[in-house]
């Protein structure tokens, strides 16, 4: 499976999980909050930064221009300000001079919302700026995922990493499923990301040991103040903790093979066991299976070489409860 | 892992190995002529083994007589490497002792082959491990602890270039018994390239287990299957052998890469294969069309089928001829 690229971070494979802090309309159309956010997205160890520059007017048929919304220019400094903390940026947008602006402003990638799965047109759009796309398909039958998909691979764009994602707001756990995921993993050979809309952050922590390669969450200063999507979205601190996690559960995933640690095999000879003696065994005695208990520690002869034991005669006189050693034989 | 400059591996093209083993009788000549069928056959290496009878059976085993007739001496494979040069084909062989080993590390072998009999042997492992090149590891009888075993002592000298050869040690082995899933196994517990050392009669377990992702085939060959020797009766001959390297390489081409859509070979038929909403009885212009005015029938270059529900009810808009496919442009 190819590797996808955003900026200098590499998606998929055994890269580290590329995680997504997703402001939303958080902000509540306010510059300050916005920026005050871009910060809790660096400090918490975000990989990227996004924000919703969705114009209602151009979104849905009669609706009036949006007021929670930022101004381009505010956005632009928004994203020259991610810049300059590290952080990767783009905004979900949704029409195609939208696409344009934002490109100028240097974004490294494109988020679409799931709505506009089957938007093939805009799909198409997207693709031929070359940018990495990042696909949501929540609410969507494998068919129009195929079709999806099948535009933006025509168009000569490769570079997409396909979101599990739920519509819900929140998501019970039940309608989380997870496993879905390996399902559009297999089905298209793609990186596969997930983006969450449950309550909390246990979700996207296990998605990311059952192989999720993105995770994208929103997250607010304060859910009090009830933001857009204020229910789905994480606190600073939440948001700090999941990624702790997710790096946590990537370093726990290790290895698949399967043998001791090197510290493991000190102790485990106190775990395991050695033949012992049940009772006094004089010298010169044949040693029957009966005579022989196992107990621990494991300094002696292991139970499995029992039949080397067996048979033999007592060298010496052996006390009751000792571990029998080869030269007592 | 990698031998001379091919590359073996998840994803890469299966290295077949053509066995010419013992089926040489001893003779230096004949082994010649297998080098050069290993070659016309399309082989990625031919191999050999490599032994002193007195080295590595007791004098008491019966079968002893046997492998001292079969056995070459220095200079023998010393012209046999040369062969193998000249022809262009990768040449090693399976090692018995300190000496098969040196001597072959002399002649340059990419690679030394350890036999399933040996997999206990960690004296030898270690020996060979020490050389630094490529080991490919026979498993056959073996258990898994006994696989870790063994390559905790190849490891040991800090040698990590290993390939496992799931193998079945039975002469011939039957299909049955060959538990190809254990390639998975393998793999998957070791975290190393796995291949296959066939027994079996004739190449279809080999070419089937392709389909598990096996990365090596190791299969005996002969020039004549009716000659004198213990592995001819389950060895192919030249012919048969380039025969399943051909349909190794179909399979690995027919395995693609999992995406399901139609390839380009069935578009065309697609189009015939397809069925398209038809007129069942003459339409006159004007009429609404109902359910029973139509039928589904080839080719699907019509409207098509599920799309039926915006065809009736609509009204023609010209005549439409007993059989004529309905297109939007009439209704």
């Amino acid at each position: 499976m190819r590797k996808v690229r955003i900026g200098n971070k590499f998606i998929g494979g055994g890269e580290p999980t590329f995680i997504i802090a997703e402001a939303g309309l958080n902000h509540d159309g306010d510059f300050e909050i916005a920026k005050r956010m871009v910060e809790i997205a660096a400090d918490a160890g975000a990989d990227a930064v996004t924000f919703q520059h969705i114009l209602a007017d151009r979104l849905n048929v009669g609706a009036k221009a949006s007021t929670n919304i930022l101004t381009d220019t505010e956005l632009e400094h928004l994203f020259h300000y991610a810049n300059e903390l590290g952080l990767l940026y783009t905004a979900c947008v949704i029409d195609n001079e939208s696409i344009d602006k934002i490109t100028g402003c240097g974004v490294s990638f494109f988020k679409i919302v799931s709505g506009d799965l089957t938007n093939l047109p805009f799909l198409e759009y997207c693709a031929k700026k070359g940018l990495p796309i990042l696909l949501s398909t929540g609410a969507a039958g494998i068919s129009e995922v195929e079709t999806a998909l099948d535009v933006i691979q025509s168009a000569g764009n490769q570079d997409i990493v396909v979101y599990h994602t739920n519509s819900g707001y929140p998501t019970p756990p039940e309608d989380v499923n997870l496993r879905v995921m390996d399902t559009l993993q297999q089905a298209f050979q793609l990186p596969v990301g997930f983006c969450d809309h449950t309550v909390g952050i246990l979700p996207p922590i296990v998605a990311v040991a059952r192989g999720a390669k993105v995770i994208e969450k929103h997250f607010t200063l304060d859910r009090g103040l009830k933001g857009t999507d204020y229910e789905v979205s994480l606190e600073p601190g939440e948001l700090k903790e999941m990624i702790r996690n997710i790096r946590l559960v990537e370093r726990m995933l290790g290895s698949p093979v399967k043998k001791p640690l090197e510290y493991e095999t000190n102790t485990v000879k106190f775990a395991r066991r050695s033949i012992v003696s049940r009772i006094r065994i004089p010298r010169g005695t044949i040693i029957t299976d009966d005579m022989l208990a196992f107990k621990r520690p494991g300094t002696g002869v292991a139970p499995p070489l029992m039949n080397l034991v067996v048979g033999r005669s007592a060298k010496v006189d052996i006390n009751e409860d000792e571990i029998i050693t080869w030269d007592m034989l | 892992m990698k031998i001379g400059n091919k590359i073996i591996g998840e994803g890469k093209p299966c290295f077949i190995v053509a066995e010419a083993g013992i089926n040489h009788n001893g003779d230096v000549n004949l082994a010649k002529e297998l080098i050069k069928a290993a070659k016309d056959a399309g082989a990625d290496a031919v191999k050999f083994q490599t032994f002193k009878a007195k080295s590595f059976l007791s004098k008491k085993s019966p079968q002893f007589e046997l492998f001292q007739t079969l056995e070459l001496g220095e200079n023998h494979w010393a012209e046999l490497a040369s062969v193998a040069s000249e022809l262009g084909i990768p040449f090693f062989s399976t090692v018995t002792d300190e000496e098969s080993v040196d001597l072959l590390d002399k002649l340059g072998v990419p690679a030394f082959k350890i036999a399933s009999g040996d997999l206990t042997h960690l004296p030898l492992l270690r020996y060979v491990a020490g050389k630094g090149k490529p080991i490919i590891l026979s498993t056959g009888m073996g258990t898994l602890g006994e696989i870790e075993e063994a390559l905790n002592a190849i490891y040991s000298s800090a040698n990590k270039q290993v390939a496992l050869l799931h193998c079945v040690s039975a002469y011939p082995a039957n299909p049955e018994e060959m538990n190809l899933r254990a390639i998975n196994t393998l793999r998957e517990v070791f975290q190393l390239p796995v291949g296959l050392s066939d027994h079996t009669i004739g190449s279809t377990i080999p070419v089937a287990a392709m389909a598990l992702g096996t990365v090596i085939i190791e299969k005996h060959f002969t020039l004549d299957k009716n000659l004198a020797g213990p592995d001819q009766k389950l060895s192919l001959s030249p012919a048969e052998f380039k025969q399943m390297v051909a349909n190794i390489r179909a399979m690995e081409k027919a395995l693609g890469n999992g995406i399901k859509k139609p390839t380009e070979s069935e578009l065309e038929i697609r189009k015939i294969a397809r069925r398209s909403i038809v007129a069942r009885i003459r339409i006159p212009r004007g009429t609404i069309i109902t359910e029973d005015m139509v039928r589904f029938a080839r080719p699907g270059n019509g409207i098509e089928p599920r799309f039926a529900e915006l065809v009736v009810g609509r009204r023609a808009k010209v005549g439409i001829e007993e059989g004529q496919a309905i297109l939007w442009d009439v209704i």
